[in-house]
């Protein structure tokens, strides 16, 4: 929407005249008119301009002191200095002020080289020292959790950290001890810093205070190199630079896209890329043979691959072969397995992770785009769990819309992150019945006010049902969606064909005899799905199972054919984001020794199943958007710096059929199991992160008063046919009946829950 | 001219009992104010051209104007943090007419249309603290304060809130902080409290004298209160006298007084037949005057004219026996320790300063080390967030101004002619390293 700039003013700085928004800082005026002001402690995504480090000072005319450009709005005929002598002097005095106990260790710290303090006391610090007094000294550098290390002698106290932790995150984790001179950094209590958005600081700080302890010595600025390319680990794809030294991903950065990330990475995109190199990773296709799993040659591979996959057609007819994808696929490498099935294998069910999310094409008019957060005047998060297991950065984009003044409401179970933020209404419902009471509620009270400038966000998993009601709402209200799907490229998957089926379909398939053979691409349905044992039973009759993974899995026992691949920092080609943008990923490093690529190994083993394919990823792009609706009219060339978002279909413009909701409530006890943020095999090759995983059962204050247990005593908890004991977490706005844990394995159905004796040294 | 007229202070004794005070006729200006316009109540503060008495002193009525009149809640917060050093008014008035302030916070308050109001005292003053909470309970029993008061239908919540030990929160932002539960720090301003204080909420920052001489004015009426005083400063103030002379203490004085009627007459002059070396003429970060400017007049614009600040009126004597140097080392190291460390000049310079200043006195310092003495307080001076760098850096500057050849002898001389003969020698200390 184009608005009309009428509220402008005009100011001259260094005798350059610009005109401006009103209400805009001199900092950023003086960008505007391509003048940089030196600052510190200025970055306007932690909120408003604090002040605090004085590096901006310039002179205005008429204005006897020196003012700090970042905290002083514009305003007409403003006559502003910014390199005269007397703005130099103040600019050159609070560096010097800055540097009084910097410790100069620039030659071995790593941000030497790339560090704001080191580059604006070349350009506008002093030459020399007059120092005559002894540094402040600290221990150092002190761990503030397993992923970050401080050094407080370096920290120029600008509190951008602290205000990051208060501001943005909202983890309250990170503050500032003693005063004056004596100020320190510290966590509160000196607990380790465990939020999932703790990295972030590392990169605020303008100086080598806050350090990842991953990178601490491994390379030096002029030595690596930044590969521009986007988070594979959940489906916002944050953009992300991977920086390389000598061949390997020594570090991930954000890659600033303010209609995605706006600069924020998770740690879980920051800090697995250590799952890179890590020991689990299958390095070498396998076949299994007489003596268990046998390494072979790609090639091998590839002959007895689609040798098989041949005599399966042969012998049990087209469409005998399923596909089950865990939906981490690029779009390009989903194209090309999608044409072998449908152009070589017959047609045979293709599932797209876990949850096979159905219904995205029924929403796809509603579709909202995470930029529309930031405008909205409401927004709801409808689903049973936090936000940050599925859409992490997403939260942080919550909160600076709630302090611009944004409405929250969240409809679910309770407990929520988000339920506990300034002004959050919340509305209560029972998991499973989510759907329901976000349709009963834009027709009542609770979402009064659902209009086209409100954003609904559906965290929780897709379904037909699901995407009824929020296209219901939707139309009825002019809102718009945003989903959460769960893999990664889930979208881009589904839209290159990658996903005929649910997973229920597929099972049903299945067990009605007409799969036969089974390939695996980076699911592991045996380990982690829904109805895990039923998926175990279609690997233990099939004809042929063949495995394509980063990783051994739960699955792999019952392959007979494992062939490894690789990871997304490895991989060229593109991914669709939670939004629709189409955005690419970059090889940062080549696979290990061993590990074909995945579009190459799609290309090669259709083309010994007869099919013409290309196998690189431009012609591969080119080839989807010339067959897959989705793409129409999308270049490779086009996707650029910052991807593409194809404007989504309009749809018919005709009222969506009415849903129709199961009324009533469940009975009895009802267990939430979730995919936790820090789970997964890349989690798991990422050690460091560990400590931040969740653990506990979260009950509600009720039923721990109903069952006699505080928090920390062991409960038991049996669903789907499995018990399992750990610590309960009470809950006090958890509602009644709801018990949610971390599970490895999605679940949302019946289960019971009670005390569990306690554990005796010699049980 | 008159130099006794007192109108805070003009009793014997106390009236912190609500009895003594109603029969002197308080709380009948509140009662008034209640039954008319809240705008009168501005317009008479207004009409009588008081300044701010904590320092900075900026026209309250001006101040009170700025308030936006369609935004609510409102606050009046009272800024009862009186620390800088030499400043004991506040707890006078505290102590001895406590509700003259509690009665000009309802009458301010109902003036600007705020119906809470938050009293920030210095955490040090404990029987302050008991004498206002004392006094508080007497008018919330008679009325004064609550729900309704006086059946006006006006409800005027008053919440008494201690400090914990920090100079820096009786800067009006830093107090604004601390009450909120925020770390004590100052915050940029623009937004001023006017606009952004309290909760975000429009919010008057008042200083105890202030406030407390609100019933007074409205009785006398705005323009006969701005009879008194100057052209430009009105009223009469209360000023600590300390330092060395023969009868310390708070003196009430109308502005048109000089430093001589107070320091001579009212002080009766140094001790001992001491002689003079300069005089603290507006709290411990106002630069110093030297003796033959006894006769300045004490309104802010004579003290200003003489090239210091009138502050928070505090007025300290310095004899001719104490070290200069001592006395930089003592005010600096104050400023250092209170430095709350949001902004990189005073967080630095003040340490820095303090550390230059040390090694003078100690004879350690290098030929030199006064001009980069001078140039760190420059430095420091007008380039911080708040007051508070400046409050180290322009006392300490002046001292060496006025008196560079005594630092200069202590550096020829490698070390401290006074030494122990000095009033204030030892008395300066550094306060263990954090690690």
């Amino acid at each position: 929407m184009a608005t009309v700039e009428t509220d402008t003013v005009t100011l001259s700085i260094n005798d350059r005249e610009v005109t401006v928004p009103k209400g805009m800082s001199l900092v950023e005026a003086a960008a505007e008119a391509g003048i940089e002001v030196p600052v510190f402690c200025y970055e306007p995504r932690l909120g408003a301009a604090v002040g605090a480090c004085r590096m901006c000072l310039v002179e205005i005319e008429g204005i006897p002191k020196l003012q700090t450009a970042c905290t002083t709005p514009v305003t007409d005929g403003m006559v502003v200095h910014s390199h005269s002598d007397r703005a130099r002097e103040g600019q050159d005095a609070v560096l010097e002020f800055l540097l009084i106990n910097h410790p100069l260790d620039c030659p071995i710290c790593d941000k030497g080289g790339e560090c704001p303090l080191q580059d604006l006391t070349f350009r506008y610090g002093p030459g020399s020292t007059r120092m005559t007094l002894p540094k402040r000294t600290h221990t150092k550098p002190v761990p503030i959790s397993p992923l970050i290390k401080l050094d407080r002698e370096r920290c120029i106290l600008c509190y951008r950290c602290t205000r990051f932790s208060e501001d943005v995150s909202g983890d309250l984790q990170l503050v500032t001890e003693h005063r004056g001179a004596n100020s320190i950094i510290t966590t509160f209590e000196g607990r380790p810093y465990d939020g999932e958005f703790s990295g972030n600081v590392t990169e605020l700080c303008p100086v080598g205070a806050l350090t990842s302890i991953s990178y601490r010595f491994r390379g030096r600025p002029w030595e690596i190199q930044n590969i521009p390319t986007v988070c594979g680990e959940c489906p916002i794809g944050c953009n992300t630079y991977a920086t390389i030294r000598e061949g390997q991903v020594a570090r991930v950065l954000s890659r600033n896209n303010p209609a995605v990330d706006d600069g924020w990475l998770c740690d879980r995109g920051r800090y697995t890329f250590p799952s890179l190199e890590s020991e689990q990773r299958i390095t070498t296709p396998l076949i299994r043979g007489g003596r268990g799993l046998e390494p072979v040659d790609g090639s091998t591979a590839l002959d007895h691959i689609a040798d098989r996959l041949r005599a399966a057609v042969e012998r049990f007819g087209p469409g005998s072969v399923a596909i089950i994808a865990s939906g981490d696929q690029t779009s390009e490498e989903a194209h090309l397995w999608a044409r072998i099935q449908e152009q070589a294998l017959g047609g045979g069910p293709i599932v797209c992770g876990p949850e096979g999310g159905a219904g995205w094409g029924e929403l796809a008019a509603h579709s909202a785009t995470i930029a529309d957060l930031d405008d909205a005047d409401l927004i709801v998060v409808a689903g049973a769990t936090d936000l940050v297991h599925r859409a992490p950065i997403l939260e942080l984009r919550i909160r600076r819309a709630v302090d611009r003044g944004a409405r929250v409401v969240t409809i679910g179970a309770g407990a929520t992150r988000l339920d506990t933020l300034h002004a959050a209404e919340h509305v209560s419902a029972a998991p499973g019945t989510t759907h329901a009471a976000l349709l009963a509620a834009s027709q009542g009270v609770a979402l009064k006010g659902l209009s086209d400038r409100s954003v609904i966000l559906w965290n929780g998993r897709m379904s037909a049902p699901v995407a009824t009601v929020l296209a219901h709402v939707a139309h009825a209200s002019g809102c718009r969606v945003l989903p959460t799907p769960l893999a990664a490229n889930e979208l881009g998957c589904q839209a290159a064909g990658l996903g005929t089926h649910t997973p229920a379909e597929a099972l049903e398939a299945v067990e009605q005899g007409r799969v036969k053979a089974v390939v695996l691409l980076g699911a592991d349905p045996v380990g982690g799905w829904p109805g895990g044992d039923r998926w175990r039973g279609l690997m233990e009759r099939a004809f042929f199972a063949l495995q394509v993974s980063p990783f051994q899995t739960g699955s792999s026992g019952w392959a007979t054919t494992i062939v490894p691949s690789p990871m997304p920092l490895e991989k060229e080609g593109t991914m669709t984001n939670i939004e629709g943008r189409v955005q690419r990923l970059r090889a940062a490093v080549p696979p290990p020794p061993g590990v074909l690529d995945g579009i190459v190994l799609a290309a090669e083993l259709g083309r010994r199943l007869g099919l013409d394919m290309p196998d690189q990823p431009p012609a591969v792009f080119a080839d989807m958007a010339g067959s897959r609706a989705a793409f129409a009219g999308l270049t490779w060339a086009g996707i650029g710096e910052r991807g593409v978002r194809p404007e989504p279909a309009s749809g018919s413009g005709q009222a969506p059929p009415a849903p129709h909701v199961a009324e009533g409530e469940p009975e009895g006890t009802i267990v939430v199991g979730y995919r936790q943020l820090m789970s997964g095999p890349t989690v798991e090759g990422a050690p460091a992160l560990h400590f931040q995983r969740r653990s506990g059962i979260e009950i509600s204050h009720d039923d721990a008063q109903q069952i006699g247990v505080a928090t920390g005593d062991r409960v038991e908890v049996s669903f789907a046919g499995a018990s399992l004991t750990g610590a309960a977490l009470v809950q006090r706005r958890l509602r009644r009946g709801v018990v949610r844990l971390a599970t490895a394995v999605p679940y949302v159905g019946p289960g019971e829950l009670r005390a569990a004796p306690e554990e005796t040294a010699d049980a | 001219m008159t130099t006794d007229l007192r109108i805070l202070l003009d009793f014997d004794g106390d009236r912190r009992d609500i009895g003594d005070y109603e029969r002197a006729g308080g709380y009948r200006q509140l009662t008034k104010a209640l039954a008319g316009a809240p705008e009168d109540v501005i317009a008479a503060v207004d009409g009588s051209g008081i300044r701010g008495r904590g320092g900075a002193g900026f026209p309250t009525g001006r101040k009170a104007s700025f308030l936006p009149k369609d935004r609510k809640p409102a606050y009046l917060c009272v800024n009862a943090d009186e620390s800088e050093p030499g400043t004991f008014k506040d707890r006078e008035i505290m102590l001895r007419n406590p509700h003259a302030l509690i009665e000009g916070v309802i009458t301010m308050s109902f003036g600007i249309g705020a119906t809470s109001a938050f009293i920030y005292i210095r955490g040090e003053y404990r029987a302050e603290f008991e004498v206002l909470m004392t006094a508080l309970q007497q008018a919330r029993e008679r009325g004064f304060v609550g729900a309704d008061v006086l059946g006006s239908g006006y409800d005027a919540t008053v919440v008494l809130h201690r400090g914990a030990g920090a100079y820096i929160c009786g800067e009006e932002t830093a107090l604004l902080s601390s009450l909120e539960g925020e770390r004590g720090q100052p915050r940029s301003k623009p937004p001023f409290p006017a606009v952004a204080g309290l909760y975000a909420a429009p919010t008057l920052v008042n200083n105890v004298e202030t406030l407390a001489s609100v019933p007074y004015i409205l009785e006398m009426g705005g323009a006969a209160y701005a009879e008194i005083g100057t052209e430009r400063s009105k009223g009469t103030r209360v000023f600590s006298l300390s330092g060395n002379v023969k009868r310390p203490g708070n003196y009430e004085l109308p502005l048109t007084a000089t430093l001589r009627e107070l320091i001579e007459g009212h002080g009766g002059g140094m001790p001992d037949g001491r002689t003079m070396k300069a005089i603290i003429p507006g709290g411990s970060s106002a630069p110093i005057l030297m003796p033959d400017q006894i006769d300045t007049h004490i309104d802010f614009e004579s003290i200003a004219a003489a090239g210091s600040m009138a502050g928070s009126g505090a007025i300290i004597v310095i004899d001719d026996r104490t070290c200069m140097v001592q006395l930089a080392l003592r005010v600096s190291e104050f400023y250092k320790h209170e430095s709350c460390g949001k902004c990189t000049p005073c967080r630095e310079g003040t340490r820095w300063g303090v550390d230059i200043i040390r090694r003078i006195e100690m004879g350690e310092a290098r030929q030199g080390e006064l001009d980069l003495l001078l140039n760190v307080c420059d430095r420091i001076l007008g380039n911080c967030l708040c007051p508070l760098g400046d409050a180290m850096a322009m006392p300490v500057a002046s001292y060496v101004t006025h008196f560079r050849d005594e630092f200069q002898r202590h550096i020829d001389e490698g070390g401290c002619p006074f030494t122990e003969h000095s009033p204030i020698s030892g008395l300066y200390h550094e306060p263990a390293a954090v690690s």
